[in-house]
């Protein structure tokens, strides 16, 4: 029996990815195309060094992308969320893919082949257009995340993960706002390049001073003005 | 013969014409190519090292070199019933979607032998 596949016109990350522009003939030719599944916690879409065979597009949940160091040690590069698209640089610059990427939890992921999709970008500017448009926003945050790890301290940089992790899963409550996004402490060190010890040290600091607020592993922000402030970030 | 997976056996002749379309790729390391009840993003052919089927009991049946699988799941969405693993220094085939429905493709699965 088949398993039903999602159309790209129902998909939850409806609006945010990089079909949303294409006309209804067009999305049912990506939906033959395409293959969807669900990948549990832990499950891994693609491991660093594999051969590319296509993209990954993310309908929902949130997908770690890592890099290992010749010394075994493993580091988040970034976190794909619902419209994301993952393994497309691999596409155009190398046979393999430069990063693993792996379910943080339940997520919903569709696979598309690199000789469709090479097509469809060769065919379809709008395609085009917003995979140019990603490579752009993720090189942006690449050439950031560099500058923030030569001119800020981890507290910094522990402050402006909190805060872009509340731009991208931020929830408003009535507690604050609630970073909604299972991350370990490993895993959050990881992004801002320390220990986890130096990492739950700095948190209780930013807790302390009624930034933060924190119950049991959900982390929601109290103070955005101050935490900006804490974090050297202008607004 | 694993119930509710076609495997084809493919010929020397038969991976010729494949590998003038596509490329043998190396695997470096151990992994899960397919989980249990995903759909295939591809249909795979061991062509040297290990390729094995991990069933729901966790018995193990390994696949043989020249020999195809998962192409029927891919080709028409169907869920994987177990689990499909490389281990590490293999060489595989392997054919996603578009390739497996280019017409070269399609008229060697008809004619190569099922298991």
């Amino acid at each position: 029996m088949s398993t039903k596949i999602t159309k790209c016109e129902t998909c939850p990350s409806q609006g945010k990815g990089i079909f949303c522009e294409l006309e209804h003939m067009e999305l049912t030719d990506v939906t033959d195309h395409k293959i969807n599944n669900s990948y549990k916690k832990g499950q891994v879409l693609f491991v660093e060094g594999n051969p590319t065979f296509g993209i990954y597009c993310v309908s929902s949940g949130n997908i770690k992308i890592t890099q290992m160091s010749p010394d075994g040690k493993e580091s988040i590069i970034r976190i794909a969320s619902a419209g994301d698209v993952i393994g497309h640089r691999s596409l155009f610059t190398q046979k393999h893919y430069q990063a693993t990427a792996t379910a943080l939890e339940e997520a919903h992921v569709c696979f598309i082949d690199k000789d469709y999709i090479l097509k469809l970008i060769s065919e379809k500017p709008s395609v085009s257009f917003n995979l140019i448009s990603r490579l752009s926003r993720d090189l942006g945050a690449a050439e950031h995340r560099i500058s923030s790890f030569y001119q800020k301290n981890v507290r910094e940089r522990l402050a402006e993960l909190l805060l872009l992790l509340k731009e991208s899963h931020g929830e408003e409550t009535d507690k604050g706002i609630f970073i909604n996004i299972k991350l370990t402490r490993d895993e959050m060190a990881s992004i801002i390049g320390t220990a986890p010890e130096t990492l739950i040290r700095f948190m209780s600091e930013i807790k302390s001073l009624g930034y933060i607020h924190q119950e049991g592993k959900k982390i929601f922000i109290t103070d955005e003005k101050a935490l900006l402030e804490f974090a050297g970030i202008e607004y | 013969m694993i119930k509710g997976i076609k495997i084809l056996n493919l010929t020397p002749e038969h991976i010729s014409e494949i590998l003038k379309i596509t490329e043998v790729h190396h695997y470096n390391f151990d992994q899960t190519l397919i989980y249990k009840n995903n759909v295939p993003n591809a249909a795979y052919c061991l062509i040297n090292g290990i390729l094995r089927i991990k069933k729901y009991d966790n018995s193990i049946i390994p696949i043989q070199e020249n020999q195809l699988i998962a192409h029927e799941e891919c080709l028409q969405h169907k869920p994987f019933k177990h689990e499909l693993q490389v281990v590490k220094n293999s060489s595989i085939l392997v054919l996603p979607k578009s390739l497996l429905k280019n017409t070269q493709i399609i008229s060697i699965v008809l004619n190569s032998e099922m298991i």
